[in-house]
């Protein structure tokens, strides 16, 4: 993905809600390798989902380039061939909304079947009993609703359903989120053991932390649109930090300890709110007037394919930030200069 | 369990059952805890557990579909369980507020803020009303500038900012309990922290107890002083939350606490719970036996008991003491075949 943008238009339903432009993403680039995780962080509003849905081709790129197994890949997915489509599909967060609630698991599995490898009678069948065995599923549930299954039972079957395709890509957007803890873990298992086994990329979206620590090889941290750090998992987690991903981590929830005492200091910004500077700048502890408002970031290569994007320079944040993940108590520095609070 | 005569609400024996496939199947079990003046209680638990039917119970909520079997809900003098609904209208609302889950359902979407904050304070407030008293609250609660927010409706708020107003509402009367339902479930984690960072506050400044209701282990572990962990409508364990999360006794709160991804260790392996909660295949004796790693034969037949009773620290498993070094051999041999 090289210079990814974005733009949605907005349509009004509510005549108190305004028409406008929004850019929801912003000149975002990077890439996946083969077998590869790459988790995508940022919080309601990041533009996230925007980009799962822009990659999938469900929402149209202004501008920028989707390059896939080293060919171009047309925005919108009507466009795009079918080896295209077969090879990259996505997972949603709710899987209420994304299963026909009136198929039965048979049927919602015998779809994709069919359509990308032409299947069907007996060797559909058994090819469904085997994509749920994949996902620890027994065949008996071929002839459920999705009604008569569990939260984390139909995101299994979701989960069965993008793999009936036999992807290379596959968008995850949230999919843990709406999952009892518990299931959470067994699902992340179950994406691990299908990543070894079928030599699965993930695009994972995530807000959670704590999951992408462990999940990802590599890591984008998102904000208001725009990328500001990315890299290798094992180098994003420890300093040099953005200061969005500081943030974050000072406000991940731990086990083991109390509330941090410095949080996140104010509410995020409706996205695009169009301003020429940094889209964190308002937010952020470390800013530097009037630089940060008025200039776009520049991208700093830290080295190991690590970059931030932020007028501090890297070596500064390196000096002054603390390692926050190591840390099974955050200790509680000095208290948040107050910022406008939402 | 905090001792009855000191606590502010004293849930004891509670049974609820609910209407389910031509029959009634029980799902809170027994229940009994308490809530001390100003402490923080959070209930734990999948979903399924019958946690929010207990925070239900505590509004002495009828919901439809379900009963109130036995049991009793005591708070400043009344078992509500047996008020009318006329003398229930002046507790809800006045003295114990309730912050459900999921605010952008609970909030009215054709009136704006203000006129939802203003209905709690006409219903309830008695003396506090008007324009400042709104204002009064939605600073309290660090809505920006309240003046403006008033004006808006529900859906031009954030996620965040909608549940302050309900926060707000709930907050409006000064009530002596808070009880919160998920109150941070689908927000992100920094609005969580902010969120978790008021109730806090409010705790401090105004003393309100609360009972906080959540599967997310990581929000209670910031905010509550004890914890009461549900499963299959039972407490199986309940423990001020630092003892809860450095000692887990009960094998289901050893699995709950590994299946937490911790952004400072890697994750376990073989810690996860296996299988899943089967009402429809529950033992008479220990309803977590099906699930256990640790279960044996007599764990099916024998019910289990909070033990030790009344102590600050109890779980309900017979094998509890055993535990640490029953956990120590298993994790070994999970890691042989993990």
């Amino acid at each position: 993905m090289r210079g990814l943008t974005v733009v949605y238009r907005g349509r009004t339903l509510w005549p108190w809600k305004t028409i406008g432009r929004l850019t929801a993403v912003r000149d975002l680039s990077f890439s996946i390798g083969r077998g590869e995780t790459f988790a995508l962080v940022g919080e309601s509003g990041s533009g996230k989902s925007t980009v799962a849905r822009a990659v999938q081709g469900l929402v149209r790129a202004r501008a920028g380039r989707i390059v896939f197994a080293g060919r171009d890949v047309p925005s919108p997915i009507a466009r795009r061939d079918a080896a295209a489509k077969r090879r990259m599909q996505i997972v949603f967060q709710n899987p209420d909304a994304s299963l026909n609630p009136k198929h039965a698991v048979a049927t919602i599995l015998g779809r994709p079947l069919a359509v990308f490898h032409d299947l069907s009678g007996a060797a559909r069948k058994r090819r469904a009993g085997e994509l749920l065995a994949d996902v620890q599923l027994e065949a008996s549930y071929l002839t459920r609703m999705p009604s008569q299954l569990s939260g984390g039972e139909r995101q299994r079957v979701a989960l069965a359903r993008a793999l009936a395709a036999e992807p290379d890509l596959l968008l995850c957007d949230e999919i843990l989120s709406a999952l009892d803890v518990s299931m959470q873990a067994r699902t992340i298992d179950l994406l691990r053991k299908l990543q070894v086994e079928h030599g699965l990329a993930y695009l994972f979206i995530s807000h959670d932390l704590a999951v992408v620590r462990w999940l990802a090889d590599r890591v984008g941290v998102l904000f208001a649109g725009v990328l500001c750090e990315t890299g290798p998992a094992e180098r994003v987690f420890v300093p040099p930090y953005h200061p969005y991903t500081e943030s974050l981590l000072l406000a991940a929830p731990r086990i083991a300890g109390r509330l941090a005492r410095r949080g996140p200091s104010a509410e995020p910004p409706a996205s695009g709110s169009g301003t020429s500077g940094c889209p964190y700048a308002p937010r952020c502890a470390r800013r530097i007037a009037p630089t940060c408002d008025v200039a776009f970031p520049p991208l700093q290569e830290i080295g190991g394919g690590h970059a931030i994007r932020c007028h501090v320079p890297a070596a500064e944040l390196a000096r002054t930030q603390q390692d926050l993940a190591a840390a099974a108590v955050v200790a509680a520095p000095a208290p948040a200069a107050s910022g406008a609070e939402a | 369990m905090s001792g009855l005569a000191q606590a502010l609400i004293a849930v004891n024996g509670l049974t609820v059952e609910y209407w389910s496939g031509g029959r009634w199947l029980e799902a809170v079990s027994e229940v009994s805890l308490a809530v001390a003046p100003g402490e923080i209680l959070g209930l734990a638990g999948e979903s399924g557990c019958g946690k929010s039917t207990v925070a239900y119970s505590l509004l002495a909520e009828r919901r439809p579909g379900s009963r109130i079997v036995l049991g009793s809900v005591f708070f400043e003098g009344h078992d509500l369980l047996q008020l009318s609904e006329a003398a229930l209208c002046g507790v809800r609302g006045a003295r114990i507020g309730f912050v459900p889950q999921n605010p952008a359902a609970s909030l009215t979407p054709s009136m704006t803020c203000g006129q939802q904050v203003r209905e709690v304070l006409d219903c309830h407030g008695g003396s506090r009303r008007g324009r400042a008293a709104i204002h009064e609250l939605m600073a309290l609660v660090g809505l920006p500038d309240p003046a403006t927010t008033e004006r808006k409706y529900p859906h031009q708020l954030s996620g965040g900012q909608q549940q302050r107003v309900v926060i707000a509402m709930a907050l409006a009367c000064r009530p002596a309990l808070l009880v919160l339902d998920e109150p941070t479930t689908g927000l992100d984690v920094t609005t969580q922290w902010r969120i978790l960072s008021l109730l806090g506050d409010v705790r401090d400044r105004f003393g309100t107890a609360m009972l906080y209701v959540s599967h997310d282990l990581g929000a209670l572990a910031q905010i509550c002083d004890r914890i009461a962990v549900m499963y299959a409508g039972r407490i199986v364990e309940s423990a001020p939350a630092a003892a809860l999360f450095a000692e887990p006794r009960h094998p289901y709160s050893r699995g709950l606490l590994a299946s937490v991804p911790r952004i400072d260790l890697p994750p376990e392996l073989g810690g996860c719970l296996r299988g899943m909660l089967r009402r429809d295949e529950l033992p008479d004796g220990c309803r977590f036996a099906p699930r256990c790693d640790f279960a044996e034969p007599s764990c099916w037949t024998t019910a289990q008991r909070l033990e030790p009773p009344d102590a600050t620290h109890a779980a309900a498993c017979q094998r509890q003491r055993a535990l640490p070094l029953l956990a120590g051999k298993h994790a070994r041999r999970s890691r042989h075949f993990g």
